[in-house]
Order: C-alpha cells, then sequence, then structure tokens
C-alpha cells in the first residue's frame, strides 16, 4: 500500500528502502520529463535522474517540509540539471536530440543543417512530429532561466506557486522572465514558419 | 482607455494566456488590438507558438526508462556508493520482519530454559552451593550415595 507524503518522509528519514523505491516509482516520469526537456537527451537524462533520486536519498534530512516533496524534488532536478548543461556547455555539448530515439526527424543537430533547411514544404514542416521537432529545437536555444521557466510552465504544467518553490525567485520575477522567455520562443518559431 | 503602448499591450499576452490578466486590462488590451494590427499580429504569432508547445508537450511526452529496471539500477548504485549499507544484498536477518525476528529470538530463550530446567546435572532453583571456606558443598543427593566409612 502506497504511504501518504508524511509517512513516506518520516521513513525516508530512517532511510527505508521501500519507502525510496515508492518514491522512485510515484515521480520517475514527472522528473524525467523535466530533465530530457531541459537536457534535450533520453540517455543523458536518464543518467542525471539517477543524480537526482541518489542526491534526494541522501539529503532527505535537509528537507524542512515547507513545500511539497514533489516541488523539493524539481528543484533539485533544476539544480542538477543547470550544473550539468555548465559542465557540458564547457565541452562543447551540443546535441538536442531525441525525446524519443526511435522518432524518424526527431534528430536535430544544432551544429549541423538548420532543420527548416531540410524540411522541403510548409505543409510537411507544419506536420505532427515534425512541428515538435521545431518547438524541442526552440526551446532548446532558449537561454538556460528561460528555458526552465517554459519547462516548468508550459509543458510540466506546474502552478506559479510550485515554480517559484523550486527556482527560489518571487511571483512578479516569474512572470515577467516567464513572458520574455514566451515572447523569445515566439520569435523562434516565427522564424521557423510555426 | 485605448492608452497602451504597444510594448505595454504586448506586455500582456501572457496573463491573457495564462487567465490572470484583470478584466479592465483584458479590455485595455483588446480595444488596443482592434486598432493595432502589428499588435495583433503579434499576439497570434504568441498564441501559435504557445499552441504549439502545448501540443509538442502532451503529443511528445518523453518516453520514460523502463521503471522497474530504472529503479533497480538506482538501487544498484546507491548500494555500491554505500558499500552494501543501502540496498546491499541481505541474509535472512535483513529480509525477515522484524516481528518475525523477534519471536524466534523470544522461542529460542524459552527452548534454552526449559532444557536447562529439565537437566539431570543440576536445577536452576538450587544452584550449586560455596562453602565460605573453600571446598565445593556436593549436591544433596550425591552425598547420599557417598560410601560410608
Amino acid at each position: 500500500m502506497a504511504l501518504d507524503e508524511a509517512t513516506l518522509i518520516k521513513r525516508l528519514r530512517e532511510r527505508d528502502e521501500r519507502a525510496f523505491r515508492q518514491l522512485v516509482d510515484e515521480h520517475q516520469n514527472r522528473v524525467f520529463g523535466l530533465l530530457v526537456r531541459m537536457i534535450g537527451n533520453a540517455s543523458e537524462a536518464e543518467d542525471l535522474m539517477q543524480e537526482v533520486f541518489i542526491q534526494v536519498f541522501k539529503a532527505i534530512d535537509q528537507f524542512r517540509g515547507d513545500a511539497k516533496l514533489s516541488t523539493w524534488l524539481y528543484r533539485i532536478a533544476a539544480n542538477t540539471c543547470k550544473n550539468r548543461m555548465k559542465y557540458l556547455n564547457r565541452r562543447s555539448y551540443s546535441k538536442t536530440d531525441a525525446l524519443d530515439p526511435t522518432t524518424e526527424g526527431a534528430e536535430v543537430e544544432a551544429g549541423g543543417q538548420p532543420l527548416a533547411a531540410r524540411v522541403p514544404t510548409p505543409d510537411r514542416m507544419l506536420e505532427g512530429q515534425q512541428l515538435d521537432a521545431i518547438v524541442q529545437e526552440a526551446i532548446a536555444t532558449l537561454d538556460e532561466d528561460h528555458k526552465l521557466l517554459v519547462v516548468l510552465r508550459d509543458m510540466q504544467d506546474l502552478s506559479y506557486e510550485e515554480i517559484c518553490e523550486v527556482t527560489g525567485l518571487n511571483e512578479g520575477t516569474v512572470k515577467s522572465r516567464l513572458h520574455r522567455a514566451r515572447m523569445a520562443l515566439k520569435e523562434k518559431l516565427a522564424k521557423r514558419g510555426v | 482607455m485605448n492608452d497602451l503602448t504597444h510594448e505595454q499591450a504586448q506586455e500582456l499576452f501572457s496573463d491573457r494566456y495564462d487567465g490572470t490578466l484583470a478584466p479592465e486590462r483584458d479590455a485595455e488590451l483588446a480595444a488596443h488590438l482592434s486598432s493595432c494590427e502589428p499588435c495583433r499580429r503579434e499576439q497570434a504569432e504568441f498564441e501559435d507558438a504557445m499552441k504549439a508547445v502545448k501540443t509538442a508537450s502532451v503529443k511528445r511526452s518523453p518516453r520514460a526508462p523502463d521503471q522497474k529496471e530504472f529503479t533497480a539500477r538506482v538501487e544498484r548504485t546507491l548500494s555500491a556508493r554505500s558499500d552494501g549499507r543501502f540496498f546491499g544484498p541481505k541474509g535472512i536477518w535483513g529480509t525477515m520482519p522484524m516481528a518475525i525476528i523477534s519471536l524466534l529470538m523470544l522461542a529460542i530463550t524459552l527452548a534454552i530454559y526449559l532444557i536447562a530446567k529439565r537437566s539431570t546435572t543440576g536445577s536452576l532453583k538450587e544452584p550449586i552451593q560455596r562453602r565460605d571456606h573453600g571446598g565445593e558443598q556436593l549436591p544433596r543427593d550425591l552425598r547420599n550415595e557417598l560410601p560410608r566409612p
């Protein structure tokens, strides 16, 4: 039987292995969604997700309980992700592939030929997976803070309150930055004919 | 009423999209859009972009790794990093619930007590007494069997 959040936290603090299993089972899909959309690569996101849960296991005593466990988890995921992106940027990592590695047309190499140039007609360009790939590519080129806000709000459907807890920003700052991020995204998508 | 600049009008796009724009501001924006072609175009592009993002997020939900496999992988890593302290291989004591272990210990203690009590070499009720001045006093039953002079 699944534990309620208060009991789950108590058991996690006791390093209860079953509680940890429940935590991973319950949250891995959403954490993976955030990471893969931020980092743009499924296998990298999976490695990162492992580090996130290990960090949660080690740092659960630092969880004060004034936010939801899922929000705290998101905060750790966001910070871990930012650190990894900095590391990857230093290593000139430029792959933005693969929310679904099996999807044809999903792979976009930022350093390669522009996606728009490879797509022959506007009609085809606007079709399903290609449109999605364009959106993902456009999001990938936003700066990190903007990307995080767009992913949290517009893809992961977090409330403004939750986003404030994850990012540590106040609501006014979140709203104004998110607006700038959305406008930047609009420009990028408009240039690609969306 | 229709005093918004282009910049001010465009600043309100996000709030309108989120549904958090106050009615009077919404009316001001609507009034500005009705008379401003460039802002109307910007607004349409903004809505299209948001729609595309929403569609992509729903249609293209990332395929998470196999849940059991991933959980097992995290546990293996935690076990390795904690030198088996967590999620390590466990003997019978590690896998058995604490209540069963307690009952077993109680049963073993009881069995030892009963065996000791029935022992022919002595009784728990009548422990071997020692004399204050040295040599041991024999148990009462053995004393009677000693050869008489």
